[in-house]
C-alpha cells in the first residue's frame, strides 16, 4: 500500500529539517507546518510519509526546545500536565484515524488547517497578553514570569476551554503531523490568562508527548520512512535550538504577518493537489 | 526580550532532571542518526529514531517519579495517567505492526 519514496539526497533533507525547525521554533509553531508542504509539493514525497517524518521532527524540535525553556523556568509544568491528559488522548485518536482518510482528504484537511492558522496568526500578530497584578495569588495552575526586569503573576482561567482546545490540538497533531501549538498558544494566552511566553513554552513541553502518542502508531504502520525521517529530524535538532534562542531578539510582528500570508498561500496550493 | 520564570514552582532539582532526560535523549539519538546517515546503516537509523520516540516517554517517567517523590499526589497521578496513554499507544502500535 505504500507509495514510492523519491530519491532525495540526505544533506538536502537535513538542510530542510534545519530550516523548517528554525522557523518553527522561532514562531513557536513547530516545523511541521512548513515541512509537510515542502516535502509533498516541492519534492514529491507521499503525504503520509511526509506527515510521519514531520511527527518525528516535531518530537526532535519540541524535546530540544523544552530543555532551553525548562532551564529558563518558562514551562508551567503542572498546567502542561493537566492539558497533556487531553492532548495525548487526541494524539492517539488522531494517529489511529489518519489511516481511515484518503490522500486527497489529508491534503484538503491540511490545506484548511494551514489557512486557518494563517488567519489566526495575522489576527494576533501585534497582541500582547494582559498580565495580572502582583498581589494576586497564582493558584494551583498559575505562576510567575519575569520579563524586561519586571515580575508578573498570572492565574489560569477557563480550564474547560483549554482542555477542549488541547484535545483538538492533539487530534490535529496525530492526523497531520503538526505540533498543535498554533491552536493552544492563542487560546491559552487570549482566553485563559497565560502569558504568551509561558503559553508557548508550556505548549512546546506538551508537544513531545502529544506527537509521541501518535508516532508509535505511524511507526507500526511502517510510515516512518527511514532515511527521510532520520535526516529531517537530525536537521531539526540544531535548527530548533537556534530558533528558540533567536525568538528573544527577533521582532516577531512583521515576520508573523509574512508567515501568515505564506501559510494561506501554501494552504491554497495544497488544496489544488489532485490525488486520489 | 529575555524572559524567565520558576516553571510554576516545580522543584529546581526535578526541572533539572527533566532537562537532563530530554537533552540526553536528543543528543544520543542525534548522534545515532548522524552516524547512521554517514555510514548508510539502517540499524543505526532505526535505533536513533526509536530513541527519539522514547525521549518524551523518558521525560514523563522522570516527572511521574519526581512528583510521587515530592508527595504531590494529584499531579503524580495525572502524570502516571499520561504515561499509561503513551504505553497504550506503544502496545496498540505493536498490535498493528
Amino acid at each position: 500500500m505504500h507509495e514510492a519514496l523519491p530519491e532525495i539526497s540526505a544533506p538536502l533533507l537535513v538542510t530542510i529539517g534545519a530550516a523548517t525547525g528554525l522557523v518553527g521554533a522561532l514562531l513557536g509553531l513547530g516545523g511541521g507546518v512548513f515541512l509537510v508542504p515542502l516535502l509533498t509539493l516541492a519534492l514529491g514525497v507521499p503525504i503520509r510519509l511526509a506527515i510521519a517524518a514531520s511527527l518525528v521532527s516535531v518530537i526532535a524540535t519540541a524535546s530540544a526546545s523544552a530543555t532551553v525553556n525548562l532551564s529558563r523556568g518558562l514551562v508551567n509544568v503542572r498546567l502542561g500536565l493537566a492539558l497533556e491528559v487531553a492532548t495525548s488522548f487526541g494524539g492517539l485518536a488522531g494517529g489511529l484515524a489518519a489511516a481511515a482518510l484518503s490522500t486527497r482528504q489529508l491534503f484538503v484537511l491540511f490545506a484548511v488547517t494551514l489557512a486557518a492558522m494563517g488567519v489566526v496568526m495575522a489576527a494576533r500578530a501585534g497582541r500582547r497578553n494582559v498580565i495580572a497584578d502582583l498581589e494576586v495569588d497564582p493558584g494551583r495552575l498559575g505562576g510567575y514570569l519575569t520579563e524586561g526586569g519586571t515580575t508578573y503573576v498570572y492565574r489560569a482561567k477557563r480550564m474547560p476551554l483549554a482542555m477542549v482546545t488541547s484535545l483538538a490540538a492533539g487530534a490535529v497533531s496525530g492526523l497531520l503531523g503538526l505540533g498543535g501549538g498554533i491552536l493552544k498558544v492563542p487560546v491559552l494566552s487570549s482566553f485563559c490568562g497565560i502569558p504568551i511566553r509561558i503559553a508557548s513554552a508550556t505548549s512546546t513541553f506538551m508537544i513531545g508527548v502529544t506527537a509521541t502518542a501518535s508516532a508509535f502508531i505511524y511507526w507500526s504502520r511502517g510510515d516512518i520512512a527511514m532515511p527521510l525521517a532520520a535526516a529531517v529530524a537530525l536537521g531539526a535538532l540544531p535548527g530548533s535550538l537556534i530558533g528558540v534562542r533567536l525568538s528573544d531578539y527577533v521582532q516577531a510582528r512583521s515576520l508573523k504577518l509574512v508567515m501568515a500570508l505564506v501559510l494561506v498561500l501554501v494552504g491554497l496550493r495544497m488544496a489544488m493537489v489532485q490525488q486520489p | 526580550m529575555k524572559a524567565s520564570g520558576d516553571n510554576q514552582g516545580l522543584e529546581p532539582g526535578l526541572a533539572r532532571a527533566l532537562e537532563v532526560a530530554l537533552a540526553s535523549g536528543v543528543a544520543l539519538s542525534g548522534a545515532l542518526l548522524l552516524a547512521g546517515l554517514a555510514t548508510d546503516r539502517a540499524g543505526l537509523l532505526r535505533a536513533g529514531l526509536l530513541l527519539l520516540l522514547f525521549t518524551p516517554v523518558a521525560r514523563v517517567i522522570v516527572l511521574t517519579v519526581g512528583l510521587f517523590h515530592q508527595k504531590d499526589w494529584g499531579f503524580a497521578l495525572v502524570s502516571l495517567w499520561i504515561l499509561l496513554v503513551l504505553l497504550s499507544s506503544i502496545s496498540i502500535g505493536s498490535l498493528l505492526g
